[in-house]
This record gives structure tokens, C-alpha cells and sequence, in this order.
């Protein structure tokens, strides 16, 4: 331990500020009147920005900082982006949620679980790694049970409250005994102490730290919480949970595979390939008879989850650029997907892909920017899904995992089945309330101007956004 | 004579599986929220054990077992705030009938 | 940054204009008819703008210099491996030509359809503003397609206007004839689609083997010395052709599908279905170009091993292009001379005439097929232009018959038409096309009869004879539509349309005049001079790399040609004019024409009944195929088979109904129950809905991975000693 300095506080200047923000937002709420709390929405949205552009401009750090507790590397720096880019996203979409009542409460837990996923991002100590987790997912039990009057809403969060405690529980003694034994917490002690001496505990302690990230991440077997979660969470929130929350699960496996499990490289992706194939086909084939679009979705994260899988295990320059890639995309488009549930819900209190019928009768916009999130989620070009699948599967060609690429391959003709039956009841089936057009408040238009340019921007300019990344990555494996 | 680490871990490691089985056949939210706690406070007997017996002299495994105890803390209390919340509406708190959600 | 370096950039904005008024005008404003038109117009000044200060800023009196650093611009698109597969744009001095004349002309048709399709704005089509739309994708796929600076990219744009001519041939879906033999707007569309989609997928056979075979589709990489000499040595799966021979010829079927050549040129006259005269421009003056754009760029490809100098014979794709382009030409011209609609005349002619590029191509003049495209599309789009104007000013009557006399109510629409029938006619001296026209045939004679080819020989007298039949059905045209009396009430009572109408016509007619004096051969005499030639300068040094060997170009003035190029539009118009002016035709009097050519009159009139042959040679028999395959695959075998199997199920289900009955009714129930509270349960084990259950199953599969890790090896042991291994 050195003596304080402040360039240490400074180097987590983002977190501090997230922080602030929180309060600003909870001392905002004392002052703003009943019907007026939406506009907290647009304060932390600003917020978010702000704190996204300094995230961008704030120099990279290559040795750990904050006591060695974090590394705020370039892919810990792309990953907080993709948070913080969720974060605005979800803050926008959550104004005009009709069932969700507005107050600061909710705005704040939403950024001190961004605040909670910004520090998993840069985590290099065990202590550290574990308070970001808690952070991010206490928070996110509250967001996901916020709905307190609803069943679904509080069920949910009780599912999920059980499950992550349990995960979470289950990853922490795999910690301690990664504690025990290298004697230390910092991730670049531990994996000295292991690449010195192998011991046979350091994979059973693997184990129990993926049940952790696992479930961040809803891989199979820790995906179990999934869909309830995300049926019964307030959408905006299941949006988040989805994208940022999985966003920030992968953070936290690139960086322990990279950095506190070298020990291990010869025996982890074994297990993680035959992990990503049943992720794959598991969540692709239970989201086919799935009637709720929700539900729907929340298997189809799984799946893409299993995708990103790929990348995580393919490593390397070409994998870990792949994921962040792959994750921004995803954000941006699932994002965008469940900003078109969240309005329809909020205007005909339906989640059921029956409800989508006639969609581009009662709103041509919705409907295109729904088949725009949805093509680009199966795969299709010229859509950011479409370049960031490629990538992902040639960083997995080019690691050897070709039978792996196979079943995904395979897995994305079964997912465009299911995507395209929404795509089909809002473009073909006709419905009676066709002139009831829904409406779109502004931060929801939005939002949707920013995924649908986002998806086909990330699509045909990929190579510029991908050069940018891979040059983050570099730093990893240099 | 010093009790040895390896009877700490045993111990640790038995409590771990007394909370697993609370967790996983006890209906009650509750009582399910308190097994967790049991596993929680195994860890803790781990991280002081190994604290005490590998490196006394930094304070690394106090200080995370000080942080393990406040995230039980405050998973216990936002746990119980909605199993409160799902109590209103149900009028249960058995784990088995919270089935709204399923398939 | 200099201006030159923002110039490539100003380049790859061209596109760009068009395809956002698409977006919004599709998108948001539908509903506005003349928003729709301005957002459309605007952008398309925009790119015209923007094209005209490229055009500028790179034209020089010498073309060696662009040519030698074009503008070139590139961005990595899609990293795939090491390499990345690259999209940018290139102007070289023919790029830049082309861009000149595409973004004029569809300038003029944005402006024109304003007036045509509102018919001077007294009667807005219904869907005016999707037309609008349409056509700003059209000119996204065009200005793109000229810009592009590698294959594959040309052959997205070349796709987006084939959707545009589809779309756009079909405008008017609704539209039946009572005669039904008669092609409607519907089945033309398709019909278009269908016939370039041939082109198309050879075309893209071409493009994939000359990616496999050289790792590239850049124009610059693919048509350097050192590739062109690779595909030159490397056999392809066809003895006898290099590498490069068959993909010049796959190439070259994209061409023939797109500018309509025989055997693919069936389509173009039924697009004019389209909105009359504006997609029927579209179709027959910018979008046929780019087919044989495409051929001049690829060029060097396609005469790779073509030397005059080493007495090397003309190659297999020149060959072909040299027969294709004679062949069509003059029979294109044929069946124009028994044309009564007076689109489909004008469509024939341009079959006609694109297919002197075609043979001026295989005959290696380049330059005169380039200078041909540009001046052939500004006369040709303001004869369609001007098409158009008399058919909405004489209230759709697309007859030539029963028009007549329309000079006095239409001027300067009449005015117009002539110039541009002249120009096309390669009326001497004062035309666009004369110079365009007399380079080929200068060409053509000169690699005849003196360098010896003998394939040129016959280039040059069906091209001299189609040349005179050109000739001949403009003057007919012009004078069956302006001079005489009216033959109808409705041209009686024409006239002019509107401003947005008669503007375009205007400045199309100024192009189609004065184009031609940057091409004037240095040997012509009194005209010709050292510097005469500008456009053979500038966009001659575009291919003029060491690899290729075009003609020389005729050093002195061939006298017979020379001569004879003064005599055959004259001749050809005096004909026509000799048959239909001296004596207008009256009302009801049939065509002189049809005693004159006797049997003869009938088969081109029905166009060598090339319709008829393909209906009964491909079309026909696709559909016997089609329906043997339903009736006797589908309905007698495989439904024969489903029909069986279920009158079998049927029949063991009464025999066991009873059985049922009779014997275990009770149980059966029983059964059925069990197997669906199975299904049911065996369905949903994994989703039960219960945290406990998913936790549980996170247990055992956290403990099978542990025992799996750990005694793996033991277990895989025990296994194969249990099997015996």
C-alpha cells in the first residue's frame, strides 16, 4: 500500500462521476414535483453522456491503478462505453414506460448498476471483481422487482435476487480459495502463484467462478433465470439485463481468462466450446414455440450469448475484438428491439406476438425499425449482426473451432425462423385496430433513430469501428 | 497447539453444503435467503482462515470478508424487500407456487 | 488537404444525395406530392452539382496524367483474414466522361418527370411520389455504378437498377390490355427481370472466376500489365481460351443482358410499358449504357493477346462482341423500319446503336465506342424525352399512324425531336452523331481494308447499311409525326406540355449538337487539326497502358468512307422522306411499307418472331415441365403416396376404434393421458418456473464438470476397458 495520492481518484474520475450523478439525480427527485419525475430520465441521459465522452478522452492506463484494484485498460475502456451507451439508451426508453412509475430512485439504481458494471470492466483483485458484481447486481434485483404492485415484476426480481445471490455465493468461495491459495487478491499475483505451482483446487475454483459469470452472462447451465427475469422485469430494464448486464459478464471472463487464469489456458476451452454449442442451440430452439415476445427475446439472448462465446474462447486479438464488437452491436440493436416492445406494451398492455399483428398498418416506423433490430439479430446483411456474426465466427475458424462454427452456422438458420414470424405477423397479419396508430415520444424516437442508424452504420462501415477496437485490444497482447 | 487450516476449511466447506441444502429444499423465500447467508459465512471462516495462516500480516483477507458481510447485508435486505412485495400480491412466500413464469 | 485530395471524397459523396431522398421520400413523404418531387430534384442537383465540379476540376487536354493518378479513394469495408475486401471510388478520364453525361441526363428526367407524370401539373399520378422515390434509387445505382472502382461494387449498383427498371417497368401494374397477346405493364417488368437476370448471373460467374483467379476486383489491380499477363497464360477449364478470354466472355454476358443485345434483347422493347417516356429513357438512354460502360472498363481484359503489330488475330470475346454487335445492330435496325409505336421505335434503334459500340468494341476501337455512349445518350434520351412530350401533348396516343401535322402544335418539342433524329441519324457536320458514328465506321473501314482483318470488313458494310436504314426510319418518324395533317383527334388537338417539359428537350438538344466537336478526327479535313480530337486524348490514355493494343487510329483520310459517310444519312432521310413526306400519309391509308417489302413486311414487323421462338422454345416447355412435374410428380406420386398411406391409417383407425371399443376403451384413455402429462412434463422440465429447480440443475452440472475434470481421464479408462477396447 502506497501512501495517497490523488492521481489515483483521478484515474476512476468516470466512476466518480457516475457517482455524483447518482446523487444529483436522488437530490433532484426531493425537488421535482409528482408529475414532472419523468424529465429525471432526460438528467441522467445527459448524464450518461457526459460521462461517456470523458470515459472516451481519459487516458488509458496499462499498469493497475486505484491500489492495483483496477486496470482501465482500452478493452476495459470499449466495454464501459458499451455500458454507458446502454445506460443513456435505457434511461430514454424508461421515460415513457407507462407501467413503471417515475422517480429518482429508479434512475439512480440504474446508474449505480452502470456504475457497478463500469468497475467489473477494469477489475484486476478479487475483492475488487466480487464488490463490482454485487454492485452491479443488487442494483439491477431492485430495477428487475421495481414494478412492486405487478406479480410478474416482483417474481422476477425474487427468481432473479435467488439466483444471482446464489451464483454469486457459489463465485465467492471459488474466490476465497483462489484467496488461499496464492496468498493474495491481485490478479497478476494469483496467476504467478498458479503458473508457478499447478494445483488441481485452481480448477474447481474455475469452476465456481464461472457459475458467477455464467450466470452475468446467461450461459448454459446458469441461464435458467433468463427468460423469467426478463418476462416479468419492467422492459426497459429487461433491455438492460440483456445488453449491458451480459455486456459486462463478458468483461469480467475475457479479463480472468486473460489475467487470472493462464494456468488453465489447456483446460478451459474444452469446456467452454461444449458450453457455447448447448448455449447455441438450447436458447435458439426454446425461443421457437415461445408466444411472448419477451420470452422470445430472452432466448434469443441466450443464443447470442452462446455467439459470443465463440470469440471469448478464440482469444486473441481477432476473438476479444470480435466479442467487443459483436456486444456493441448487440446493444444497439436488442436496445433498440425491446424500445419497440416497451411502446407497444405501454399502449396496448400486451406482450404477445399476436398483439404485433397488422404493425405496419398501425405504425410503419415501429414496424421497420423492428425488422430492422430483428434481421440484424438473425444475421442478415448489411446489418451490424451480419458483420459482427462474421467476425465472430472467423475468429473462430481461424482459432480451430470449426465444428463449433458448424452448429452456430446451423443455429442461425434455426434463429432466422423465429425472428422472421415476428416479421411476418406485423407485416402479413392483418388485425382490427390497424388505425390505431402508437404512439412515439420523442426520447423513444430517439432512440430508435440511434439503433437503426447504429445497426446499418456498424454494418457497412464496419472495418473503421473495428480497426478502432482491435488497436484497444492490441494493448492485451503486447 | 494451533488448530490446523485444513479443519477450518473442513468446517468451511461443511457449512457451505449445510446452506447449499437449506437453499435448495427449504420452500420459504426466507428461509432460502438465510441459506445463502450460511454459504456466505463459510467463505468468511475461508478468507480468515487463509488470512491467518498464509499472510497475517496484511490485512487483505479481513478487509474482504468486511466486504462480503456488507454485500449480505444488503442482499438480505433488498431480498426481503421483495419477497415482501411478492407476498402483497400472493399472500405466499413459498417458493414452490412462485411459478407464474415459466416454460 | 488540398482540393485535390478532397475531391475523391466529393466522389463518394456523389451517390449519396439521391439515396437519401429515396429513404425519406419512401419513408416519410409519401403522402406530399410536390415535397416528394423537390426532395428528389434537390438531391439530385445536388450530386449533378457535385459530379460537374469533379468533371471540371479533372479535365484536361491531355488524359495521360488522370489516367496515370486517377482520383482514388478506398476504405477497408469488411476485414476477412490479413486482407480486407476494399470499397472506394475511381475517376479516370473515361469515369469522368461517363460521370458528365449520367449526371446530366438523369438531371433532365428528375426535371421532366415532374411534368410528365403530373401531365403539366393538371392531373398528379396516384403514385407520383413513389415515382419520385424509384427514380432517385435509379440515379443512386447509376452515379454509383460510374463511380464504383471495383467490380463488385458495380455489380451491387448494377443490381440496385435492375430492382429500379423492374420496379419502374412495372409502374403502372394495374393496367390490362384487351388484346391479350398484347405485353402489360406487369409482365414486361418481369419479363425485363427475367431476361437481364440471365446476363446478370453469367456476368457473375465472370466476376467470381476472376476473383478465384486472381484474389482481387479492384479495376486498378485487375487491369494492370502484370495480372492481364497472368490471366493470359492461365488455361481455363475451356481448351483453347486463357483464363482471361473466358472471363472477358462471362463478363461480356452481363453486357448483352443489360444494353440488350442479341439474344438477351428482348426485353428492352416491352419496358416501354413503363410510364411512358421517363423509364422508357431510363431503360433505353442511361441504364442500357452502363452494360456497355461495363465493357469498355473492362476492356483491357477483353483484348488481352490482341497485338496488330505482331499480326496476333483478334480475341475470342472480340470476336464475339465484333458478330453479337453487327448481328444486332442491323437487325435492330430492321425491325425499327416496321415500328408503328413510336417508342418502340426509338427502343429498336437504340438496340441498334448501343450495338455499334458493341462492334466498335470488338473491333478494339474503344475510344469511338466511349465517345459513341456518351453522344448516343444525349441524342437518345432527348428523342425519348421528346417521345414522351408528344404522347402526353397529344393525349396518350403512342400511334405514329395516327399522328401527323404536329410540327405547328408542338415546336419546340418538334424542333427538338429533329435535332435529336438528325444527330441520330449521323446527319453530317453540324451533329453529335456524325462524328460518334463516323469514328466507328472510320475505324471499322480502316481495320478492314488496310490492316487486313476480315472480320472488320464485314463490321463496316452491315454497320454502313444499318447506318442507312438508321436513316431511313428517323426520317420516317419525323415525318410521320410532324409533317401532314393530323390523323387523329387527339393529335389535333396537341400541344405543349409544360416548361419542366420543354426545358430538358432544350438543353438535351444543345448536347446532342454541340457534343461532337471534341471529337473531331485530326485528319478531317478543314476541321481536323492537331488538337481537334480532345476526347480521344483525354479518354484515350484511360486504357493506355503498355498492355493494351487498340487499332491505330487512321493516320490519313480514307476517301471512300469519308465520302460515304457524308452520302448515307442524307440518302437515308431522303428515302424517308421521299416515302412519307413528299405525300403525307392520310387518315386510315395503311403504310407504304407493307406493299413495298411484301412477305418480308410481316416478319420484321413482328420482330423475326424472336418472342414467338423463345415462348416456344423456353417458355412453353418450362411451363409443360412445371406442370408434368405437378401432375405427375406432386399429385399422382407423392400425393398418391400420402393419400394411400392416409386411407391406411384411416382404415386400420376404424379397425381399431372397434378394437378400442370393444376391448380396452378404459385403458387407451388411460394411455393417452399418460403420454401427454409426459410430453407436458417432459417439455417443460427444464423451464419449471421454480428458482429451486434451476439451481438444483446448476448443481449437478457444476458437479458433473468437476468429475469430469477430475476423473475424466479415469472414466474414459474404465469405459473403454468396459467396452473392450
Amino acid at each position: 500500500m502506497g501512501t495517497f495520492d490523488t492521481s489515483q481518484l483521478l484515474a476512476i474520475l468516470p466512476q466518480i462521476l457516475l457517482v455524483v450523478l447518482a446523487l444529483i439525480v436522488l437530490a433532484a427527485d426531493l425537488g421535482t414535483p409528482r408529475g414532472k419525475k419523468r424529465s429525471l430520465g432526460i438528467v441522467t441521459a445527459v448524464g450518461l453522456l457526459i460521462v461517456l465522452i470523458v470515459t472516451l478522452a481519459w487516458p488509458e492506463t496499462t499498469e493497475p491503478v486505484f491500489g492495483g484494484a483496477l486496470r482501465v485498460d482500452g478493452v476495459g475502456k470499449a466495454f464501459q462505453a458499451i455500458f454507458l451507451l446502454s445506460g443513456l439508451l435505457v434511461a430514454l426508453i424508461s421515460m415513457d414506460f407507462r407501467p413503471l412509475r417515475q422517480d429518482g430512485a429508479y434512475y439512480a439504481m440504474l446508474l449505480f448498476s452502470v456504475l457497478g458494471m463500469s468497475l467489473m470492466a477494469a477489475a484486476e483483485d478479487l475483492v475488487m471483481l466480487y464488490v463490482a458484481i454485487e454492485i452491479a447486481g443488487i442494483s439491477a434485483y431492485v430495477l428487475v422487482g421495481y414494478m412492486r404492485e405487478d406479480a410478474l415484476s416482483a417474481e422476477a426480481g425474487v427468481k432473479y435476487l435467488l439466483f444471482g445471490a446464489f451464483s454469486s455465493t457459489v463465485m465467492v468461495y471459488g474466490l476465497s480459495l483462489l484467496y488461499g491459495i496464492a496468498g493474495g487478491t491481485g490478479y497478476g499475483r494469483v496467476a504467478a502463484v498458479l503458473l508457478q505451482t499447478p494445483f488441481q483446487l485452481a480448477m474447481v475454483a474455475f469452476l465456481l467462478v464461472l457459475v458467477g459469470f455464467g450466470f452475468k452472462v446467461a450461459m448454459v447451465p446458469m441461464h435458467f433465470w433468463g427468460p423469467d427475469t426478463y418476462q416479468g422485469a419492467p422492459t426497459p430494464i429487461t433491455a438492460f439485463i440483456s445488453v449491458a448486464s451480459k455486456a459486462a459478464g463478458f468483461a469480467v471472463l475475457a479479463r480472468a481468462l486473460h489475467f487470472l487464469f493462464p494456468a488453465l489456458n489447456n483446460d478451459w476451452p474444452a469446456l467452454l466450446v461444449a458450453i457455447s454449442m448447448v448455449t447455441i442451440t438450447l436458447g435458439n430452439l426454446l425461443a421457437v414455440p415461445q408466444r411472448n415476445i419477451k420470452r422470445m427475446l430472452a432466448y434469443s439472448s441466450i443464443a447470442q450469448a452462446g455467439y459470443v462465446l465463440i470469440g471469448i474462447t478464440a482469444g486473441g486479438v481477432a476473438g476479444i475484438t470480435a466479442v467487443i464488437f459483436y456486444l456493441l452491436v448487440y446493444a444497439v440493436t436488442n436496445i433498440g428491439a425491446f424500445s419497440i416492445v416497451s411502446m407497444v406494451a405501454s399502449h396496448i398492455d400486451s406482450d404477445d406476438i399476436q398483439d404485433y399483428a397488422a404493425l405496419s398498418r398501425r405504425s410503419p416506423a415501429l414496424a421497420l425499425a423492428m425488422m430492422v433490430a430483428l434481421l440484424s439479430l438473425a444475421g442478415v446483411p448489411p446489418s451490424g449482426g451480419f458483420v459482427g456474426k462474421l467476425f465472430l465466427f472467423a475468429a473462430g475458424i481461424k482459432a480451430g473451432l470449426v465444428p463449433l462454427v458448424v452448429v452456430a452456422v446451423l443455429n442461425v438458420i434455426v434463429a432466422l425462423y423465429y425472428y422472421l414470424n415476428v416479421v411476418k405477423v406485423m407485416y402479413t397479419v392483418r388485425s382490427e385496430h390497424e388505425e390505431d396508430a402508437i404512439a412515439v415520444p420523442a426520447p423513444s424516437r430517439l432512440v430508435l433513430v440511434l439503433s437503426v442508424t447504429g445497426v446499418l452504420l456498424l454494418g457497412i462501415l464496419a472495418a473503421p469501428c473495428y480497426n478502432v477496437m482491435s488497436n484497444w485490444v492490441t494493448g492485451w497482447f503486447s | 497447539m494451533m488448530v490446523q487450516l485444513e479443519w477450518y476449511l473442513i468446517l468451511a466447506a461443511a457449512l457451505f453444503c449445510v446452506g447449499l441444502y437449506g437453499v435448495l429444499v427449504r420452500r420459504n423465500a426466507v428461509a432460502i435467503l438465510m441459506g445463502i447467508e450460511l454459504m456466505l459465512n463459510a467463505v468468511n471462516i475461508n478468507l480468515l482462515a487463509f488470512w491467518r495462516f498464509t499472510e497475517p500480516a496484511a490485512a487483505t483477507g479481513q478487509a474482504f470478508a468486511a466486504f462480503v458481510y456488507a454485500v449480505a447485508a444488503a442482499e438480505v435486505a433488498v431480498g426481503l424487500a421483495l419477497i415482501v412485495a411478492i407476498y402483497r400480491n400472493r399472500q405466499t412466500v413459498d417458493m414452490d407456487q412462485i411459478n407464474l413464469l415459466k416454460w | 488537404m488540398t482540393v485535390h485530395d478532397l475531391l475523391p471524397i466529393l466522389t463518394a459523396l456523389i451517390p449519396l444525395p439521391t439515396f437519401i431522398a429515396f429513404a425519406l421520400i419512401i419513408l416519410f413523404f409519401n403522402k406530399w406530392k410536390r415535397v416528394s418531387h423537390s426532395i428528389a430534384i434537390g438531391a439530385m442537383l445536388l450530386a449533378f452539382l457535385m459530379a460537374q465540379v469533379v468533371f471540371w476540376s479533372v479535365i484536361a487536354p491531355d488524359g495521360h496524367e488522370l489516367a496515370e493518378h486517377p482520383l482514388h479513394v478506398q476504405i477497408p469495408w469488411l476485414p476477412s483474414g490479413a486482407e480486407a475486401l476494399e470499397m472506394g471510388v475511381l475517376i479516370d478520364p473515361l469515369g469522368a466522361f461517363v460521370l458528365f453525361f449520367v449526371s446530366i441526363t438523369c438531371l433532365c428526367i428528375f426535371v421532366y418527370s415532374v411534368g410528365y407524370m403530373s401531365e403539366g401539373g393538371k392531373h398528379y399520378d396516384p403514385r407520383y411520389s413513389r415515382f419520385f422515390a424509384y427514380i432517385s434509387l435509379f440515379a443512386t445505382g447509376m452515379l454509383g455504378l460510374t463511380v464504383a472502382d471495383n467490380l463488385l461494387m458495380l455489380f451491387i449498383f448494377w443490381e440496385i437498377m435492375g430492382l429500379c427498371s423492374y420496379l419502374l417497368i412495372g409502374f403502372w401494374w394495374e393496367k390490362n390490355y384487351p388484346d391479350p397477346k398484347q405485353v402489360n405493364p406487369r409482365q414486361a417488368g418481369l419479363k425485363a427481370f427475367m431476361t437481364t437476370r440471365v446476363g446478370d448471373v453469367i456476368m457473375l460467374l465472370g466476376i467470381a472466376y476472376l476473383y478465384s483467379a486472381t484474389g482481387t476486383l479492384s479495376f486498378r489491380e485487375l487491369l494492370s500489365a502484370e495480372t492481364l499477363g497472368i490471366l493470359k497464360e492461365m488455361p481455363s477449364y475451356i481448351p483453347g481460351l486463357s483464363a482471361a478470354a473466358l472471363a472477358g466472355l462471362l463478363l461480356f454476358g452481363g453486357t448483352v443482358g443489360k444494353s440488350a443485345q442479341f439474344p438477351l434483347h428482348v426485353w428492352l422493347p416491352d419496358a416501354m410499358e413503363g410510364p411512358t417516356p421517363v423509364s422508357a429513357m431510363i431503360h433505353a438512354a442511361t441504364m442500357v449504357s452502363a452494360g456497355v460502360y461495363m465493357a469498355v472498363r473492362m476492356f483491357p481484359l477483353l483484348q488481352v493477346g490482341f497485338d496488330i503489330h505482331h499480326g496476333a488475330q483478334l480475341t475470342t470475346p472480340m470476336i464475339v462482341m465484333a458478330l453479337i454487335g453487327t448481328f444486332s445492330a442491323f437487325m435492330a435496325a430492321t425491325i425499327a423500319v416496321a415500328q408503328d409505336d413510336i417508342k418502340r421505335v426509338l427502343a429498336y434503334s437504340t438496340i441498334s446503336q448501343l450495338a455499334y459500340m458493341v462492334a466498335a468494341l470488338g473491333i478494339g476501337a474503344y475510344v469511338a465506342a466511349a465517345f459513341h455512349l456518351i453522344a448516343h445518350a444525349f441524342f437518345k434520351a432527348l428523342l425519348f424525352l421528346g417521345s414522351g412530350s408528344i404522347i402526353v401533348g397529344s393525349h396518350h396516343e403512342q400511334d405514329m399512324m395516327k399522328m401527323g401535322g404536329l410540327f405547328k402544335r408542338m415546336p419546340v418539342t418538334a424542333i427538338t425531336f429533329i435535332v435529336g433524329g438528325l444527330s441520330l441519324s449521323g446527319f453530317p457536320l453540324f451533329f453529335a452523331g456524325f462524328w460518334s458514328k463516323d469514328e466507328i465506321l472510320a475505324v471499322a473501314y480502316h481495320a478492314g481494308f488496310n490492316e487486313g482483318i476480315v472480320l472488320a470488313v464485314v463490321v463496316y458494310v452491315f454497320l454502313a447499311l444499318g447506318a442507312l436504314l438508321t436513316a431511313f426510319y428517323t426520317g420516317r418518324q419525323i415525318c410521320l409525326t410532324f409533317l401532314g395533317q393530323p390523323r387523329s383527334d387527339h393529335a389535333a388537338h396537341a400541344h405543349e406540355v409544360s416548361w419542366t417539359v420543354y426545358v430538358p428537350l432544350i438543353a438535351l438538344a444543345l448536347f446532342a449538337v454541340f457534343f461532337g466537336y471534341i471529337g473531331i478526327p485530326e485528319v478531317f479535313p478543314l476541321l481536323g487539326g492537331e488538337h481537334s480530337n480532345l476526347f480521344h486524348h483525354f479518354v484515350g490514355a484511360t486504357l493506355g497502358t503498355e498492355t493494351l493494343h487498340q487499332l491505330p487510329h487512321p493516320e490519313q483520310l480514307d476517301l471512300l468512307p469519308f465520302v460515304l459517310s457524308f452520302l448515307i444519312s442524307p440518302l437515308g432521310l431522303l428515302a424517308g422522306y421521299l416515302v412519307y413526306g413528299r405525300k403525307p400519309l392520310q387518315a386510315g391509308q395503311p403504310d407504304p411499307l407493307v406493299k413495298a417489302l411484301g412477305p418480308l413486311y410481316p416478319v420484321l414487323k413482328n420482330k423475326y418472331y424472336v418472342d414467338e421462338l423463345y415462348d416456344a422454345v423456353f417458355i412453353q416447355p418450362a411451363i409443360k415441365l412445371a406442370k408434368w412435374v405437378y401432375k405427375w410428380v406432386d399429385r399422382w406420386f407423392i400425393d398418391g403416396i400420402l393419400h394411400n398411406v392416409a386411407r391406411g391409417a384411416f382404415g386400420l383407425g376404424h379397425l381399431n376404434r372397434r378394437f378400442d371399443l370393444a376391448v380396452i376403451n378404459g385403458g387407451v384413455d388411460r394411455m393417452t393421458d399418460g403420454i401427454k402429462w409426459l410430453a407436458q412434463n417432459g417439455r417443460q422440465v427444464l423451464q419449471t418456473g421454480q428458482v429451486q429447480h434451476y439451481l438444483l440443475q446448476v448443481l449437478f452440472f457444476l458437479c458433473g464438470f468437476g468429475v469430469l475434470y477430475v476423473w475424466g481421464d479415469a472414466i474414459l479408462a474404465f469405459i473403454q476397458r468396459l467396452l473392450g477396447i
